[in-house]
């Protein structure tokens, strides 16, 4: 029987000195979902992030991806098997083209390897090519075609996040993991950004995000996930999590009545 | 035609350094002029070395003076030698190609030890622990005397080489009033040198070249699009390594003897300053900021006159490092990224 889970927390704990960071008791991401992680600042939000990619190591805690335990796995190892984040603070490859920072990250690790490099075969040349085309055609869903040839460093903040979501998109990932994809761009840009990870799900990528912009995060989410000082306190639908007491509480603070 | 300024500069440059050593020696300007080519082809081919690990890769090496000695003394202890002290002969050894090979090895696999525990360092952290390996690696070096001939060195190998020297070499270098041996290591550090670039050149527009810049600019990010970073540090270190022993090995065949005081730290930092003159990640670089380090430190003894009536050594090896370091500072102030490097991929800004 095939499970509708794409990726099962359980009993994830992290914490530094006496600050308990993450404190998980199970959560479960289902497919076909946009899922937004919210809550306010110093919510462990990124932390979760980091804990689920193994950006940081957990003191405690299962996970599971895809029917297969990823505990133990190194990060680079869970983006190979189709877990691909994105970065808070946007992380190009500044001196490297916008071209350069696709390909790099489209290309298989066969043809990486130094020996087949040096040798450069056709199949190698064919790959590249192939690779390119791939690259244009992610680029002009972006509207980054321009930019093609310019140094990554040359771009706007916002056609960064577009470069980095572009980055991830061409692994073609199982499960994207967008940290703050609209944070310091402007609105026009950020409804484009919504437009293409709306897009995405449709055709069937799966994503988390940890958004701040609540409307945003709200139209087009279709489960919110909120936590609170490395807590889960709630999860539902956008309409169940807006009408939330506890939401309510941990963003604006007790009501004394 | 701005984009071949810089080859402009560099020619320039070589033309009126050329020019200046022809114009202030009035005899043995060929010696000279051998004796410079050789070693600035050894420095330059090792600091193509260190471009692979720094240029490329990020990855601050200080301690390529070790890499350098384990290749020399790998080659010149498995090749018919002798040990200094006690004159102890041994005359079997292995052919010369394999030899080189062995050595070349040896420096990368120095390179694996050295750089699994410290690869997940960063920046300044591998370059103190890189200059604290080199030096552990030269003590011991002078320690094992029962192998290493200790203080005293190795002698008696440049056979192995010289035995291949053609005859027309020989011919040409006693036409020119030129030692044939020392025309002999130039001219095979020369053709080292363009075959190394020949192959960095295809591994620098290669997909794993692509991916050691990538590691350069940001390790997490590579991490997170599913590359293993570690080992692509490894492995550009482990290249790097090898052609700083192949420089290592032409630098005893230069020499003629080989000493452990050879490998001193200053090695490394000398190579650094001709890497930093070329420019840093350029291919050609490396080698061009060698001839530049060389032209000064063979330049100095005729430039010393206009400072001092009758220089003794010490004076002029002062002013020698003087003039490297004004050198340097101008390039730093009017060329931050060298004579050949990018401005767009200026890499002296070290997170």
């Amino acid at each position: 029987m095939k499970s509708n889970r794409l990726l099962e927390v359980s009993a994830l704990q992290k914490s530094f000195g006496g600050l308990q960071a993450v404190d998980v008791d199970s959560l479960e991401f289902s497919k076909n979902q946009i899922t937004s992680l919210i809550g306010p600042n110093g919510a462990g939000k990124t932390t979760f992030f980091d804990l689920i990619t193994k950006f940081q190591n957990p003191d405690k805690g299962t996970l599971i991806f895809d029917s297969q335990d990823i505990t133990a796995l190194p990060s680079y190892k869970l983006a190979r098997l189709g877990m691909t984040r994105t970065f808070q603070l946007t992380r190009v490859f500044e001196k490297m083209s916008v071209l350069e920072n696709m390909q790099f990250s489209g290309s298989s690790l066969k043809y990486e390897s130094i020996s087949r490099s040096l040798i450069k075969g056709k199949m190698l040349n064919n790959f590249e090519r192939e690779l390119e085309e791939e690259v244009d055609r992610i680029l002009e869903l972006l509207n980054l075609s321009h930019m093609k040839y310019s140094y990554a460093r040359e771009l706007s903040g916002g056609q960064k996040k577009l470069l980095e979501l572009g980055r991830a998109l061409i692994k073609n990932p199982k499960l994207l993991l967008l940290d703050e994809p609209l944070a310091g761009v402007n609105p026009k840009l950020a409804e484009e950004i919504l437009d293409i990870i709306q897009k995405l799900s449709i055709e069937g990528i799966n994503i988390i995000m940890v958004e701040h912009n609540i409307n945003a995060v709200m139209k087009i989410s279709e489960r919110v996930v909120v936590m609170a000082e490395g807590k889960i306190i709630a999860d539902g639908n956008p309409d169940a999590i807006r009408s939330d007491e506890k939401v309510i509480e941990a963003y604006l603070g007790k009501v004394d009545e | 035609m701005k984009k071949y300024k810089k080859y402009v500069v560099a020619a320039a440059l070589l033309i009126i350094s050329f020019g200046y050593i022809f114009i202030s020696n009035e005899t043995g300007v060929a010696r000279i002029f051998v004796n410079l080519l050789t070693f600035a082809g050894i420095y330059g081919l090792a600091a193509i070395g260190i471009n692979v690990h720094f240029g490329w890769t990020g990855l601050l090496n200080f301690g390529h003076a070790a890499f350098m000695g384990i290749g020399a003394y790998t080659t010149i202890l498995l090749i018919p030698h002798a040990l200094g002290r006690e004159g102890v002969v041994v005359e079997n050894g292995l052919p010369l190609p394999l030899a080189v090979i062995l050595g070349m090895l040896a420096a990368a696999l120095l390179g694996l030890l050295l750089g699994l525990p410290t690869l997940r360092l960063r920046g300044d952290y591998l370059a103190i622990v890189t200059i604290a390996a080199a030096e552990i690696f030269r003590l011991l070096i002078r320690d094992f005397e029962d192998i290493t001939g200790g203080v005293y060195g190795v002698i008696q190998f440049s056979d192995s080489l010289q035995n291949m020297r053609p005859n027309f070499i020989t011919n040409l270098a006693t036409s020119i009033d030129v030692s044939s041996s020392q025309l002999w290591v130039g001219i095979i550090t020369w053709t080292l040198i363009i075959c190394v670039l020949i192959i960095l050149s295809r591994l620098q527009k290669s997909p794993w070249g692509r991916a050691l810049r990538a590691v350069r600019e940001d390790e997490d990010a590579v991490r997170a699009l599913g590359k293993n970073a570690v080992w692509l540090k490894l492995q550009s270190f482990m290249l790097g390594a090898s052609i700083g022993g192949l420089s290592g090995i032409l630098l005893a065949f230069n020499y003629g003897t080989l000493q452990s005081s050879t490998f001193v730290p200053v090695l490394t930092f000398y190579i650094w300053a001709a890497l930093i003159l070329g420019g840093v990640g350029s291919l050609g670089g490396p080698a061009l900021g060698a001839v530049i380090f060389w032209v000064i430190i063979s330049g100095t003894d005729s430039l010393a006159e206009f400072f001092f009536d009758n220089a003794n050594g010490q004076q002029l090896a002062g002013v020698r490092f003087v003039f490297v370091g004004i050198l340097i500072m101008f390039t730093m102030i009017f060329t931050p990224s060298g004579i050949l490097g990018k401005k767009e991929e200026l890499l002296l800004e070290i997170k």
